[in-house]
């Protein structure tokens, strides 16, 4: 048996069929939805969105040229380049959301999806569930791909800005990591987990 | 008659699984089970004082520096959009507006009338309470905006004595008025506005 996180309204996550999502009785919250092959789903979106990532850190980002003189920023910068300036934890904090926590989420729910797909039971599914659940709360990737569109903005009225290999990239990227962490539900994941104990 | 409390159960916060009143822990994911998370109004108020106090200088201090052929201006939150509205980006000085201004006040006044609901009851229904915490917990992270777009410019304006733009003070502490607005979100058990309804 299950309850809702919300309001500890009970409810039974055995009897939820395939495609069908449940939804609290009492206060609405979605609670699980049961898609065929998700896990399998969301791991070609890892894998792609890894895939992705790689090129994005490695390419030059944007390029901003005025009065005559060109910069262009790498993914990295927009965390190293407040170092620079003695915001070293701002920086830090900057560079965990943008990278490490992506990059992390990314890895780990390979490593994840893998395991639970091989059906071999493991304790390594449990602690990469385990992670898997602080990263998700700490990625801020949709937020950051909004603000280099607002910088854009704000930046195409000073000079020219043109978009690297690593832009594209990066929104290729934001858009497989948004899918394959929707893709996992987490009810379904602990419900997979526990049959392989058994 | 249906939740878990009144059943003798106790739900996993993590998995949703239910397990006896005695367990310590949960069996399938590892975490330590309450029936209502222990100290959660203490915990959420505590942290929403902590980004109340990162709101004052997250407003009124600089953002950003920006040098340009020697001169140094400051510019604030508040500042920037009133810029970016005179330039007629009006799009992007609503969004800025609405991410930076008005949506971290909203939430942090939002969770201390839920925490005092949770606490000394309110006249509101728990429903329409626990979709308003469910959307603050799920807008969480969308302030941290104007903090990214410092660090974009930051990197990307360097042009030597012509045009450098650097990061204020501001820019940390809006960090962590959004950080610990997530920590009250996180902190606070939705469970608790239920209760008072039927207890
Ligand atoms: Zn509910
Ligand atoms: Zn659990």
């Amino acid at each position: 048996m299950n309850a809702c996180p919300a309001c500890d309204t009970v409810w039974n996550a055995t009897e939820l069929p395939q495609n069908c999502a449940a939804h609290c009785s009492r206060c609405g919250h979605h609670l699980s939805t049961n898609r065929t092959n998700a896990f399998e789903h969301a791991l070609a979106f890892t894998w792609a969105g890894l895939i992705l990532l790689a090129i994005a850190a490695t390419h030059p980002f944007l390029l901003f040229a005025a009065s005559g003189r060109q910069v262009s920023m790498t993914l990295f910068d927009s965390a190293f380049s407040l170092f620079e300036y003695g915001q070293g934890v701002l920086g830090s904090v900057v560079f965990t959301f943008v990278f490490v926590a992506p990059a992390a989420l990314l890895l780990t729910q390979a490593l994840l999806l893998r395991l639970l797909i091989s059906g071999r039971p493991s304790i390594w599914l449990w602690r990469f569930a385990r992670v898997l659940d602080i990263l998700k709360t700490w990625n801020m990737i949709e937020v950051f791909l909004i603000s280099v569109f607002v910088s854009a903005a704000k930046l195409a009225s000073m000079a020219e800005l043109d978009l690297g290999v690593a832009f594209f990239a990066f929104v290729g990227f934001t858009l497989c990591t948004l899918i394959s962490v929707n893709l996992i539900d987490t009810v379904q994941l602990w419900r997979r987990i526990e049959a392989l104990d058994r | 008659m249906n939740r878990a409390i009144e059943q003798g159960y106790q739900c996993c916060l993590r998995c949703t699984r239910l397990w006896p009143r005695e367990a310590t822990a949960c069996k399938l994911c590892g975490k330590p089970l309450h029936s209502r998370t222990p100290k959660s109004i203490q915990a959420t108020t505590a942290h929403l004082i902590t980004a109340i106090l990162c709101y004052f200088p997250a407003n009124f201090l600089p953002i950003m520096q920006t040098t340009q052929l020697g001169q140094v201006k400051d510019s604030t939150i508040l500042g920037g959009v009133i810029v970016l509205w005179e330039l007629g980006a009006y799009p992007t000085a609503a969004v800025i507006f609405a991410a930076s201004v008005m949506i971290p006040i909203a939430k942090i006044f939002a969770l201390g009338w839920l925490c005092w609901s949770a606490r000394f009851g309110s006249p509101q229904p728990a429903e329409p309470q626990t979709r308003l915490y469910r959307t603050i917990e799920t807008i969480g992270s969308w302030s941290m905006i104007d903090v990214f777009v410092v660090a974009m410019l930051v990197a990307l304006v360097q042009f030597g004595g012509l045009l450098t733009i650097a990061p204020g003070p501001a820019a940390l502490a809006f960090c962590g008025m959004v950080v610990f607005t997530m920590f009250a979100a996180h902190a606070f058990d939705s469970r608790l506005l239920w209760d008072r309804i039927e207890p």
